[in-house]
């Protein structure tokens, strides 16, 4: 049975009508068959919404609390109580997939299938320094499907490994991966105006996080138009039309802070010349490996 | 070797990227999936746009997803009908066929609610045809419609009465149709034996008497008869028509005076259609079917550049600002004058409508006239 202790991170202070959407969350989330008690319940999702819903605003948690799988949460809380039922219900319902899609992110049902293993280990439980057995289903907030949610800490996994095993790899497999034939990194000269990458700077600083994720995710990152409408919610053509409305707001705005640092008209004009995001030229593998430290604007 | 240009906004998008907190698993797959609330995802998103790292876990995992999914689609396109059933199928998918078929009854309903509030038709009982002339085919079906009968037509009759009216009429019997005083008493109708074959086989019956139509033309400009054998095929076959509210209706306004309410003014679509075509010498021609190519707007000397069927009109124009429309399929024409827009030497080289009322005319220089009342005012 889930103890109460387990699922009580803090103490739950919660609007009557919060309160009461919980309990009705109660009877629908199946969390009788899995021993969980209405009280350790009704902790646990007012920990999940005492942790995202940090304003208090009762209108934001019932938001919150509409948006939870409840459900979901339950069998991820029962699994990492240890709770047999639970454990069936999840290996029937999320096994198979957690292996394809295991296999879909490594690209090669070997490396795929090592990744799942290591996944399952940690979602039945690693004992900790107490020796407490501590499952990574606890970490489970019902945000999003579970499913999803296994995909991206198995993503996530994937991501720590690539990027640890670039530091790790052997002279002689960079030599069999061909990495003694790249051509020398040239350093790259600084901008021919430092007053250039300062405005650009403030240009981008000046845009809404959105925004920036658009460019981001564009130019550095290659997305396809596809891949960043579908996390932005929009449709493909619009995101090209977005994208090419806001380079050109970016140009526009660049030059303005050009002229206000006190660039005469024609530099700035010399110097847009040699910024066009269309020719931008990504080093992808630098930009996904990198490790640099902040700068400030 | 090329050297590499820099790029102030690559590289201040790269210096961008900053050690924060990282969202946990479950902010990036509420993000993921649009669940999260509007303040995190403006954070989220923030933190997106100077992560790569949590970019690249995003990327990873929705590839994944997306790839799951086609395999999911493909798996439920091949499992035959368990998969592909109404459990499988979102709700709008049986939205939107019902809507079409409401949409196709209702267009339905209009065209044949159009079809009997014509003024009753009553050649076709007063015919003089000399049936003669048609020795393959037996004569004309004597078609006696009271008044009645014709109201019946051309009352809205709920519930399908129409098609009773036809169905009882095949069988020569009195129609019982509720509807107080107004209903009808009976529509009776002699027996023909060409409205039964017609009834019996019509898809087969329509394309004789359509061949039969096509053969009178050629029999016309022999001069054998004063009546077009053409129309009384198309009677012929609009009778048969009548007992099938289904079949394709032949148009009794192929020899109608223009201007008067016909088939094709109602929307109905003709059984016989003539192609068109304007000829290297700029003349208008049609031909039925397979027939040859024939003249029409025989009077008219200026080279003409386009034609156009628009529901039941036929619109052709052409050098001189000519303009004709016809009503009846090229039978007879009516010139249509275009106000003057300066010069009134202006060849007329597009025809657009979008319905039989409303369209626009416009010439080749980009001078436009536009009507909406089929062509009796433009501006």
């Amino acid at each position: 049975m889930l103890s109460e202790s387990s699922t009580a991170a803090e103490p739950a202070v919660l609007d009557a009508a919060v309160c009461r959407a919980i309990e009705a969350g109660y009877r629908e989330s199946g969390a009788e068959r899995f021993d969980i008690s209405l009280n350790a319940f009704r902790q646990l999702v007012a920990a999940v919404v005492h942790r995202y819903a940090k304003s208090g605003d009762s209108e934001e948690q019932l938001e919150l609390l509409g948006t939870l799988r409840i459900e979901e949460l339950v069998l991820a809380r029962a699994c990492a109580a240890g709770n047999e039922a639970a454990w069936d219900v999840f290996l029937n319902r999320y096994r198979a997939r957690l292996y394809e899609s295991a296999c879909c992110i490594a690209r090669d049902d070997a490396s795929g299938r090592e990744l799942a293993d290591g996944l399952y280990a940690e979602l039945f439980g690693l004992p900790n320094r107490e020796g407490r057995r501590v499952s990574k289903l606890d970490y489970y907030m019902g945000r999003g499907s579970l499913e999803g949610w296994l995909r991206t800490v198995l993503a996530q996994r994937f991501v720590d490994r690539c990027r640890s095993y670039g530091k790790d790899v052997s002279l002689e497999e960079q030599v069999e991966q061909g990495a003694s034939f790249a051509a020398l990194d040239v350093p790259v000269p600084a901008a021919p105006d430092r007053r250039v990458a300062i405005a650009v700077e403030r240009a981008l600083a000046e845009l809404p996080g959105e925004e920036r994720f658009l460019l981001a995710a564009y130019f550095l990152d290659r997305w396809t138009l596809a891949a960043i409408g579908r996390h932005l919610g929009m449709h493909e053509s619009t995101v090209s039309r977005r994208l090419e409305k806001r380079t050109t707001a970016l140009r526009k705005s660049v030059r303005r802070h050009l002229l206000a640092a006190g660039v005469a008209p024609r530099r700035c004009d010399e110097l847009m010349m040699e910024i066009d995001v269309r020719d931008l030229k990504v080093d992808i593998r630098a930009n996904l490996g990198q490790d640099r430290k902040a700068e400030t604007f | 070797m090329k050297q590499r240009n820099p790029n102030p906004l690559e590289e201040a998008l790269a210096r961008s990227q900053r050690d924060e907190p990282h969202p946990d698993e479950s902010a990036l797959t509420a993000f993921a999936e649009g669940v999260l609330l509007k303040r995190e995802r403006e954070e989220v998103l923030a933190h997106l746009a100077v992560c790569c790292a949590c970019r690249s876990v995003l990327g990873a995992a929705a590839a994944a997803a997306r790839e799951h999914a086609e395999e999911l689609h493909a798996a439920a396109s091949v499992s035959g009908p368990k998969a592909t059933g109404k459990a499988s199928r979102p709700w709008f998918v049986w939205a939107g066929a019902c809507a079409g078929i409401l949409v196709a009854v209702t267009v339905a309903a209009l065209v044949w609610q159009q079809h009997t509030t014509m003024e009753p038709r009553q050649d076709v009982a007063t015919s003089t045809v000399p049936v003669q002339a048609l020795p393959e085919v037996p004569p004309p079906p004597a078609v006696a419609t009271t008044g009645k009968g014709d109201a019946a037509r051309s009352a809205p009759v709920p519930g399908g009465a129409e098609k009773k009216a036809g169905d009882a009429a095949n069988q020569s019997a009195p129609v019982p149709i509720a509807g107080g005083s107004n209903a009808v008493s009976s529509a009776r109708v002699v027996p023909s034996t060409n409205a039964d074959a017609v009834s019996a086989a019509p898809a087969a019956e329509m394309q004789a008497l359509r061949q039969q139509a096509y053969r009178a033309d050629s029999k016309v400009e022999q001069g054998q008869t004063t009546q077009t054998l053409a129309e009384v095929s198309a009677q012929q076959i609009e009778n048969a028509t009548l007992q099938h509210p289904a079949a394709p209706t032949a148009s009794n306004a192929l020899s109608g005076p223009l201007g008067s309410r016909s088939l094709a003014e109602a929307g109905v679509s003709r059984a016989i259609r003539p192609h068109w075509r304007i000829n290297p010498e700029g003349r208008v021609e049609r031909a039925f079917g397979d027939g040859p190519w024939e003249r029409t707007i025989a009077q008219e000397n200026a080279r003409m550049r386009v034609v156009a069927v628009v529901g039941g009109w036929v619109w052709a124009g052409g050098e001189q600002s000519r303009l004709y429309r016809s009503g009846d399929n090229g039978e007879t024409w009516l010139r249509i004058e275009l106000p003057q827009k300066g010069s009134a030497d202006r060849t007329i080289a597009h025809v657009r409508f979008q319905n039989a009322e409303a369209g626009t005319v416009e010439a080749e220089d980009g001078v436009a006239w536009s009507t909406t009342d089929g062509g009796r005012t433009w501006k």
